[in-house]
């Protein structure tokens, strides 16, 4: 988390330091601010911790891309797998499989035959039952392959409590030495096995998860709840009673209303310039958290 | 019946390599105007093999960017630096490829090829979509640009449409006056995402404006601005 800017450094601002004597209004401004600062810092390291997450789980694809380094792997290997799968969400572990898939490996990541669509050739997909089983290079390694997928959390790891990520056990015929290994080499499993987590928190760290401290408090408050909003009522140009059926007006009906994404590119018909608006703190508190990071 | 699906094959790429380089060209690249405009006898005759087949790897291409080009992309001078800052744009290399099937390897091996010979962008042409983990690793080969496009975006060129007005790219300098004459922050310009099809066209990058002049019956021509995010 370097370069983040802790909220007690940018709220010593001259506005609330060189007036002496602070009136109501610029009180108020000021919890404003803090209120508006803790909701951009809170986003910003969310949008961090998402990118961080992101750049991770994509090397890791790399990394498993070349897997298994050698034929048969070793624990610490079997153990590495398990650990680069961590932040994994079963979307990326399908990521994995595809990327492998065309690499000409079996999308079973400790394998390192080739993936039936190669053997079998083009009509392997519907030779074959089950679905994504051309991608592997037996069903031996496809349920290997959902044994450790279905382990996977669909929360997104950014989301996820600290310490929070699932504890994927491989499949039996892939772990490590259990009963009748000498205790020497448990005990080597179990070093290379070692938590990321417990290490860190060796270390006095707190390993990766992400938990916004600024933003989070002990107490608890009651969330505001408010009714939705209606929604907007078709024009009634549209809602024409031929176009209701019994009453119900047909989804497709109402698309029209909706303007298309893309009308934003060609039938803008604003002329620059805009007036010169002053910013609103949101607003600017939001634009100096978007330059700072498309700096990064 | 081989002959048909060729000569099929070898008139869309016709079409798809002439919009890419008239695509370079209007942004600034030297290109000439025989090569933006190649006639399809002459395409079939430099990029087919003996049975007629296109050939995607002989389309490859490499252009630099005119004077022109260059200016427009130097950033302007910082105060106190003696001698002026390097223009932000370089020779970009094209490659087209014909796979069914993009992914996080192929990526990286045209990254490798483009940091190697030192190419400052790298088009990628490709007649599939390239995998999702194939896209994302893009940003993380900065400071090499690289661009994705899909063979059916380019079989016409889009800025030649009659409803598509005219973007121009405004060089730092141009841009400072715009914001300057109007007392504007770049922020509060409208604005354009640079995954649309127009900035994807001119290789916008975030930060930059573009002009866009719209012909109206009523007013003549008018002049908008749009900065890239
Ligand atoms: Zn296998």
């Amino acid at each position: 988390m370097a370069g983040t800017i802790s909220a007690k450094g940018i709220l010593k601002q001259p506005s609330t330091q060189s007036t002496p004597s602070i009136s109501d209004e610029q009180k108020a401004k000021a919890d404003r601010d803090r209120r508006n600062l803790g909701i951009a810092l809170f986003h910003a390291n969310k949008i961090r911790a998402q990118k961080d997450v992101e750049a991770t789980i994509l090397t890791n694809i790399e990394t498993l891309l070349e897997y298994p380094p050698q034929t048969p792997f070793t624990s610490a290997q079997a153990s590495t797998f398990v650990q680069l799968l961590a932040p994994f969400q079963p979307s990326d572990f399908d990521s994995l499989v595809e990327e492998r898939t065309l690499d000409g490996k079996c999308g079973y990541a400790l394998c390192s035959n080739a993936p039936r669509s190669k053997s079998m050739g083009s009509n392997a997909a519907w030779r074959l039952k089950g679905h994504g089983a051309q991608d592997y290079c037996s069903n031996e390694c496809l349920r290997k392959a959902l044994h450790v997928k279905m382990q996977l959390s669909e929360v997104p790891a950014w989301d996820r409590e600290l310490g929070r990520d699932p504890d994927i056990v491989l499949p039996e015929t892939d772990r490590p030495p259990t009963t009748h290994a000498t205790s020497e080499s448990r005990q080597r499993w179990h070093q290379s096995s070692v938590n990321d987590d417990e290490l860190a928190s060796e270390r006095g760290e707190k390993a990766r998860g992400f938990r916004p401290t600024q933003v989070m408090a002990d107490t608890i408050v009651e969330k505001k709840t408010t009714s939705p909003k209606p929604s907007e009522p078709i024009s009634p140009a549209l809602a024409t009673p031929h176009d209701s059926i019994e009453g119900y007006i047909p989804v497709q009906a109402t698309k029209k209303v909706q303007p298309t994404e893309r009308r934003t590119t060609f039938a803008s018909d604003v002329v620059v310039p805009r007036p010169n608006i002053p910013e609103t703190d949101e607003e600017a508190s939001w634009k100096a958290l978007f330059e700072n990071m498309s700096i990064r | 019946m081989a002959a048909n699906e060729n000569d099929r094959e070898v008139s869309r790429l016709w079409r798809i390599v002439r919009t890419t380089k008239q695509m370079c060209a209007d942004r600034g690249y030297e290109l000439t105007e025989e090569e933006c405009n190649i006639s399809l006898d002459s395409f079939r005759q430099q990029y087919t093999d003996e049975t007629g087949a296109p050939q995607r790897t002989k389309m490859a291409f490499t252009a630099r960017p005119a004077e022109a080009m260059l200016k427009r992309y130097t950033p302007l001078p910082r105060a106190g630096q003696s001698d002026g800052p390097e223009p932000q744009i370089g020779t970009v290399h094209v490659e087209f490829s014909g796979s069914a099937n993009i992914g996080i390897k192929d990526i990286k091996a045209f990254a490798q090829l483009l940091s190697e010979k030192n190419y400052y962008t790298g088009i990628f042409v490709t007649a599939s979509a390239p995998t999702s983990s194939a896209l994302k690793i893009i940003p993380s080969l900065l400071p090499t640009i690289m661009e994705i496009f899909r063979e059916e975006d380019l079989l016409v060129n889009i800025s030649r449409h009659e409803l598509v007005p005219k973007h121009l790219l405004l060089s730092p300098e141009e841009k400072r006056s715009l914001l300057e004459r109007y007392r504007l922050k770049e922020t509060q310009l409208p604005r354009i995402r640079v995954d649309d099809p127009m900035a994807k066209y001119l290789g916008l990058r975030r930060g930059q404006v573009v002009k866009i002049i719209r012909k109206s019956e009523t007013a003549g021509r008018y002049a908008s601005y749009r900065w890239a995010i």
